[in-house]
């Protein structure tokens, strides 16, 4: 960023509200106090300089990656395939809730309703021991599948609000030149209505990553099940914990931003 | 590439719109359908791009049905172009992608690309065509939706209140360059708009509808001139309206007897004319604005013979010359409206009359002249009492 461009007036800004910036430094302040007398009291004692190791190491192979990062690779894998899919299962769902079927209509309704209305953490539960044996599904296909029904159920409802978003018009003047309601979906609605749901589409994605870290309750090696054998096997628990939470974060930030930045751009945009 | 519309009836819930709509427009007619809102004609319009679906009656293009009860033809397999009042121009697509739109099923890409410049260039906006819709100013996107409609030379055009979106001065524009268009192309077009100077602008034929029914079919000149209906005279124009008795199959008016055909005697009627069927005589100049006439003999004559009367040397009756005052002018384009008063006689009991006249010039006159008018007596029409 061209942060001296903008010096000036990020200073003006700090003049303006130093109360707040007092305000919010005496805040911080006292979160660290607070944590400093709780590792006094409970006889913490850091060891920060033990937590590399689990990260990244250099060892005679070259660098080898930590439990920690193996794990975030993991969860890169599960986010990544369930985004794909539940892109997929709710653009249906969306589709078929907009249906003329009653039939398409009442089943996409049934599934919505269901996976809304229950713990992510038990469908996660039903999958693995129920539906898993059944079709032969591993534990990461169960966590995929879990993940990928749970945030299609709500993409569906984004995609649904974007669909209906696109003017009546516009699919009478698809239908008037000759365009299927297929083809109408494919090049006029779908189009349109995917920049107005871009923002809200990358926020699934953000808590998708973040309700991956329940895919640990499966045995599946990821970030926090990572973090909760080193925690468990160190004893580290802080700082295995503040570090799992930073990388967390080191990823979930960024795209919060860029959810918001494009939010922005789609609404100047229309 | 003809339509043909029998006996279509259309109900929303308990709401008739639509009452025994039959109509036909030929190959290269422009036939509008004119109404007030929601008189049903653009569910009729919906009815033939099969927008919406059809209740009762029989659609045919080109002696092929394409829309009868529970047998529907899809939109898509109609044939029929459709120019939307918002123009519903695709705003993800350039204006040529926009224009190609409709030619997905046509051979080759560059055929596709040819054929879509070509529609662009009948509109004149060839220049435009990688431009995004938003960039467009409202008459340029409405000559992009007609391009777009025209491109894949549809059947019959549909065109739904297309010049409403647009400014005053654009849309005189807009229709005169929409008119060439569609009459270069040849196209069967029905249009519909509750503009009664655009209908008339467009239209071959005007259909007037009215809750549901057509209620005159006809010319432009034959609807404005003979109108069948109060409804019909007051569609076209403000119009001159007093009231009267039938008396021996006659009604007497100040103006002259007027025949009151097939109403009987005794029963009130409205007498109405438009307030350019009033000619006004000031002095030595004489003003009117007489329609069936040649436009510049018509003035002239009309005038003559308005003097030749005022000067009692004509054989025509004295009573269609009555004195007026003036009560106020004022200038409209093209013409000046003239307010005039009409002082009763004394013996009466009704108020002094308020006529309204359309002359066609600049002429303004003060307050309170005296001034003699003249309303030629097949320009009255007389109906029931509504």
């Amino acid at each position: 960023m061209n942060s001296r461009a903008t010096s000036p007036t990020f200073v003006r800004f700090l003049v303006a509200h130093y109360r707040d910036f007092l305000l919010y430094g005496l805040l911080l302040g006292a979160v660290a106090w607070f944590i400093a007398s709780g590792e006094q009291g409970t006889g913490y004692h850091w060891k920060w300089y033990r937590m590399p190791r689990y990260l990244i190491q250099f060892t005679e192979d070259g660098w080898v990656l930590g439990p920690l990062l193996q794990g975030l690779i993991v969860t890169f894998k599960i986010s990544g395939l369930s985004l794909i899919l539940a892109m997929i299962f709710g653009l249906t769902t969306a589709i078929f809730r907009l249906s003329d079927s009653f039939t398409a209509r009442l089943v996409a309704k049934g599934y919505v309703e269901f996976i809304r209305n229950t713990p992510l953490l038990t469908q996660i539960f039903f999958i693995y021991y129920v539906i898993g044996p059944v079709f032969g599904l591993d534990a990461f296909g169960s966590a995929v599948l879990a993940l990928s029904l749970f945030e299609g159920a709500y993409a569906s409802e984004i995609f649904r609000a974007g669909i209906v978003s696109i003017h009546k018009g516009q699919w009478e003047a698809a239908y008037s030149l000759g365009l299927s309601r297929q083809d109408t979906y494919r090049r006029v609605i779908i189009p349109q209505a995917l920049r107005r749901i871009l923002p809200p589409l990358a926020g699934v994605g953000v808590t998708l990553i973040k309700d991956s870290s329940l895919a640990s309750t499966i045995a599946i090696y990821e970030l926090t099940q990572r973090g909760n054998i080193v925690s468990s096997d160190t004893f580290m628990v802080f700082e295995v914990w503040f570090t799992v939470a930073a990388i967390y974060l080191a990823i979930t930030f960024p795209l919060s931003l860029l959810v918001a930045e494009m939010g922005k751009r789609m609404r100047t945009a229309d | 590439m003809s339509l043909l519309i029998e006996t279509i009836r259309h109900t929303f819930g308990p709401k008739t719109v639509l009452q025994d709509i039959s109509l036909q427009v030929a190959s290269g007619e422009v036939v509008c359908l004119l109404g007030p809102s929601g008189c049903g004609k653009t569910t009729l319009l919906r009815l033939i791009a099969g927008l919406e679906e059809l209740q009762h009656g029989r659609i045919l293009i080109d002696d092929q049905v394409i829309a009868e009860p529970r047998r529907q033809m899809l939109p898509e397999r109609r044939g029929t172009g459709f120019l939307f009042q918002d123009f519903a121009l695709f705003p993800h697509l350039t204006v040529l992608e926009n224009t190609m739109f409709g030619l997905a099923q046509r051979s080759s890409k560059a055929e596709r690309r040819a054929k879509a410049l070509d529609a662009l260039e009948q509109v004149d906006m060839q220049d435009y065509a990688a431009v995004y819709p938003h960039e467009l100013s409202g008459g340029q996107q409405q000559r992009v939706a007609l391009a777009r409609a025209l491109a894949p030379s549809p059947r019959i055009m549909l065109l739904d209140e297309p010049f409403s979106n647009l400014d005053t001065r654009l849309r005189a524009q807009i229709r005169d360059q929409t008119l060439h268009v569609l009459k270069s192309t040849g196209v069967a077009t029905v249009m519909v708009t509750h503009d009664p100077e655009e209908a008339m602008f467009m239209g071959d034929r005007i259909i007037l509808m009215h809750q549901g029914h057509i209620v005159q079919t006809g010319s432009p000149a034959e609807l404005y001139a003979h109108p069948v209906n109060a409804f019909v005279t007051t569609f076209f124009s403000d119009v001159n309206a007093i009231s009267g008795t039938v008396e021996a199959g006659a009604v007497q008016t100040k103006f002259g007897t007027i025949k009151a055909h097939g109403l009987p005697d005794g029963s009130a009627v409205d007498i109405l004319f438009r307030p350019d069927a009033v000619s006004v005589r000031n002095g030595h100049c004489a003003l009117s604005s007489h329609r069936g006439e040649a436009a510049p003999n018509g003035y002239r004559t009309a005038s003559e013979s308005v003097s030749n009367i005022a000067e009692g040397r004509d054989e025509r009756p004295l009573e269609n010359l009555i004195e007026a005052d003036v009560l106020t002018t004022r200038l409209l384009p093209g013409a000046t409206l003239v307010h005039l008063r009409i002082p009763v006689n004394g013996q009466s009991d009704t108020p002094d009359l308020h006529l309204h006249a359309r002359v066609p010039c600049v002429s303004p006159m003060p307050e309170g002249t005296k001034v003699q008018v003249h309303v030629p007596l097949d320009q009255i029409y007389v109906f029931p009492k509504s």
